[in-house]
């Protein structure tokens, strides 16, 4: 099989923030046709390709896979809706139908959907971080134009905010010819990126209670840490693998198991470009209050600030990173997402050496950096509380 | 037409010798060969005394890395305490005899190995994954948690609970309601699919039960285990002999009969159920029609047709619900293949108050599949895309041996991915219009929504 990934250089950070949730809404509007295509769907699915795309924080990625000796056609198909898409007032009311069930299904119409939501806007006052992909609210993707929606595909479509990651058994000089032939003549749009706003190192602790007809009491716990291609990015994910990473980690060993304080617990990074979140999340076993969960993270956080990983919790997270690595490895769109994702970050040979960063990381370094990053007064805290009455304390 | 070659799954009966190794998959010559070898033995010596497994291996591509998978032919339908199966499935890699569960998660984790244990209606897998430099300190505890597991109670309570409050938040979703009660609509009273799990289920499991499950498991005839990895020919002899000197469970010939295999149950009578959740934003809605299983000849034709129907994003039902009407973010159609029969549900999450539209216009588009004929285009591009998604379920070893793990659950494989082929094929628009007619009975089908009330 042939795999093409397309990333594409706009996120929700991109947005306007009385206009979010646009990035992710043209991303939809992207498989509405193009000028020479009137269904990029069809297209693809006779040619015997799958396709999607998602939208984060920081990009927006289309992929395909295909049979290898289509590669040519996925290069045209994928070309023409990036230089030349159409998109009219119909497709644009009915993909903003789309969105709005997909941001109800998706946050609003479970439990705790909503967290992320809550959290972005708790732990983040300036940066654009702090709307999720999804949008703020539901009436800005109601809201959206077709001008708006022009003016964002000339700003952000075009061939000079691309990476284009290519993976099948194939002759690097074909390649670049029927790259340069369909991507070739797509105009630049010259649009220099521009640093966002950073975010203030916080002051005290942010704390958010909500209250309602939830089935548990949950936890989320975030940090701001360093972005993802910081000398300290690596340290600090570490930290997560140390807490959170298997069934012996500390955090599942020994608040989910040998105490039973919560019925699941993690910890992880979002991986952002710019400076994210370290977030500890969970729901509480029943009977346990939240306070007395909270209680019992904060012991472990203290643990690892104080001491840091022991040198075996380091070897283990080490082994069980590679691995995951090596697993990543043997899907080939992985490859060449991954191989875009990091020439977006710095260049695309740096995927090779993602393990070489990890090994490098001492135990001191992480704990210097779980040292800085757990503190109380940098915590965002929110918290569910089963309750008959709705609303924030 | 492209003629479907030999495939390594006819050959996969042959015992593995130098001289027949190794099988290659001689794929169309413009499309790309996945470059990996498939072998396999039916009843070693060794291991005749015990559960004689089928033993495939596979050597896959330049990556260190080995998946291993036990599967028994064994799943929860077949449990005699309820939910007894899951949880001892859950509770095989909560220490064993030999080391505590702190002791047994450390090692396993120290090694990166990621160890997973998981069972379906009619399955259990155990999974390996570890870097092949690892695999001989991560197997012996593979095989330790699968013969030699403690069930320690502290453990099982700490599951329980973590079970039941999941269980708790799950029933907050409308997908779960509306999942339940369709499988209330659909199977008898007396099928295992149709007992419906409450808190009080999980209170009542014991570690007795979890010790008759796994018994009963171990006690399985249809045991196989597959081994994919780099050289993997040269690691079968070690694993053949640590599994002889590991496995010591007697096998009854009464357990190679699986029970179930020729349960037959009532066609399920057409019905529309709703279950109303009072601050729902949405409407989850679930149907479904009980189809023949995955071994009955007509099988090929009726994945097409579910294919067409809501199978991929193209569908009518996709196109029809999502991109006319934008009544959902999705809606997709797809079957699930069971020994004795198949299930094809459709499912979708809907704007609230749109239910009986969608409704309608999913019989509409079942109805009309078996009143018009598929225009050719159409017909072109859905076969276009199934070959594409047969190729893309072969595309690299671990999907090959997905593929074959699924193939042999059914005791398929000799032709079935050629004979799938040659249906899509063969098969014409008014073939595909005369199934619908006959199995796409808009009044028959069985439905459950959930939602706010009107």
């Amino acid at each position: 099989m042939g795999c093409l990934n397309l990333l594409v250089r706009v996120g929700s950070r991109d947005e306007n923030p009385d206009q979010t949730g646009f990035a992710h809404l043209f991303e939809h509007l992207m498989f509405s046709g193009s000028q020479h295509v009137s269904s990029y769907d069809q297209v693809a699915q006779n040619m015997g390709a799958e396709n999607n795309a998602f939208t984060s924080n920081d990009l927006t990625n289309y992929y395909l896979t295909f049979p290898s000796p289509q590669l040519e056609v996925a290069l045209w198909l994928e070309s023409d809706r990036m230089g030349f898409p159409l998109i009219d007032q119909k497709a644009l009311d009915t993909q903003k139908h789309v969105v709005v069930e997909e941001f109800k299904e998706r946050y609003l119409n479970q439990p705790y959907g909503d967290a992320w939501l809550e959290l972005r806007d708790l732990a983040y006052q300036v940066h654009p971080y702090r709307w999720a992909t999804i949008g703020k609210e539901i009436s800005h993707i109601e809201q959206a134009t077709l001008e708006q929606v022009q003016e964002f595909r000339l700003k952000f479509y075009a061939p000079d905010q691309m990476i284009l990651g290519i993976n099948g058994p194939y002759e690097i000089s074909k390649v670049e010819e029927w790259v340069n032939r369909w991507f070739g003549d797509l105009k630049p749009s010259g649009t220099q990126r521009h640093s966002y706003t950073a975010e203030p190192s916080p002051t005290g602790i942010r704390r958010r209670e909500k209250f309602g007809a939830y089935p548990a009491s949950a936890l989320y716990m975030a940090f701001p840490m360093p972005g993802r291609a910081s000398v300290d990015y690596h340290a600090s994910d570490l930290i997560t693998d140390v807490l959170s990473r298997g069934q012996s980690s500390r955090l599942f060993r020994g608040l989910v198991m040998d105490k039973p304080i919560f019925s699941d617990l993690n910890a992880y990074v979002t991986g952002d470009m710019d400076p994210g979140l370290l977030v500890v999340s969970g729901h509480c076993a029943q009977g346990v209050s939240v306070d007395d969960a909270e209680n019992a993270v904060w012991e472990q956080l203290y643990q690892m600030a104080n001491q840091g990983p022991s040198h075996d919790e380091l070897t283990k997270s080490l082994n069980q990173i590679e691995a995951s690595l090596v697993m990543g490895r043997t899907n080939g769109l992985n490859v060449a997402m991954n191989l875009c994702y990091f020439e977006y970050l710095s260049q695309a040979e740096d995927l090779d050496r993602e393990i070489e960063c990890y090994r490098q990381v001492t135990a001191e370094h992480v704990k210097s950096m779980a040292a800085q990053l757990l503190k109380p007064e940098k915590a965002a805290i929110l918290r569910y509380t089963p309750s008959e009455h709705e609303g924030d304390a | 037409m492209k003629e479907m070659p030999e495939s390594v799954l006819n050959r996969s009966k042959r015992p593995i010798t130098e001289e027949n190794a190794p099988l290659t998959w001689d794929w169309p010559q413009r499309w790309t060969s996945p470059g990996s070898k498939l072998q396999s033995s039916k009843g070693d010596s060794a291991l005749s005394n015990i559960s004689q497994p089928k033993i495939v291996f596979l050597n896959q591509g330049n990556e260190p890395l080995f998946r291993i998978d036990f599967q028994w032919n064994h799943g929860f339908w077949l449990e005699r305490n309820f939910l007894s199966t899951r949880i001892m499935a859950r509770m095989l890699s909560e220490g064993t005899v030999q080391r505590s569960a702190s002791e047994w998660t450390k090692a396993v984790d120290h090694w990166g190995g990621q160890i997973r244990f998981s069972t379906e209606a009619e399955q259990t897998t155990a999974t390996l994954m570890v870097l092949d430099r690892f695999l001989p300190y991560v197997w012996p505890l593979f095989l330790e948690a699968i013969t030699e597991p403690a069930f320690q109670q502290e453990e099982l309570n700490s599951i329980i609970q973590s079970k039941i409050q999941h269980w708790h938040i799950e029933s907050r979703k409308l997908s779960f309601l509306a999942g339940r009660q369709l499988r209330q609509l659909v199977y008898p009273v007396d099928h295992p699919e149709a007992r419906l799990s409450t808190p009080a289920d999980y209170e009542a499991i014991t570690r007795e039960h979890l010790m008759d499950a796994h018994h009963q498991l171990l006690s399985s005839r249809e045991i196989s285990l597959s081994v994919c990895g780099p050289n993997s020919a040269s690691v079968i002899p070690g694993l053949l002999k640590d599994l002889h000197r590991t496995f010591t469970t007697t096998v009854s010939e009464s357990s190679r009969k699986h029970p179930l295999s020729s349960l037959e149950f009532p066609v399920p009578a057409p019905a529309v159920v709703f279950v109303p959740k009072a601050d729902a934003l949405q409407v989850s809605l679930r149907a479904a029609l009980v189809w023949p299983p995955k071994t009955n000849p007509v099988y090929h034709r009726l994945k097409i047709l579910v294919t067409v129907l809501g199978g991929y994003f193209g569908s009518r039902l996709m196109q029809n619900l999502r991109e006319e009407l934008g009544l959902t973010y999705g809606v997709g159609a797809r079957l699930r293949s069971y020994r004795n029969h198949s299930l094809m549900t459709v499912q979708s999450e809907l704007l609230a108050g749109s239910e009986t539209l969608a409704l309608e216009q999913i019989r509409f588009e079942m109805d009309r599949l078996g009143r018009e004929l598929l225009s050719n285009a159409e017909w072109g591009r859905v076969r276009s895309y199934l070959r594409g998604q047969l190729m893309a379920g072969l595309d690299g070893s671990f999907a090959l041996m997905d593929r074959y793990w699924d193939l042999e659950s059914f005791g398929l494989g000799e032709d079935y991915l050629r004979e799938y082929l040659r249906t899509l094929d063969e098969t014409s628009p008014a073939d595909l219009m005369e199934l619908a007619a006959q199995y796409l009975q808009p009044d028959r089908l069985v439905v459950a929504t959930a939602g706010p009330s009107a």
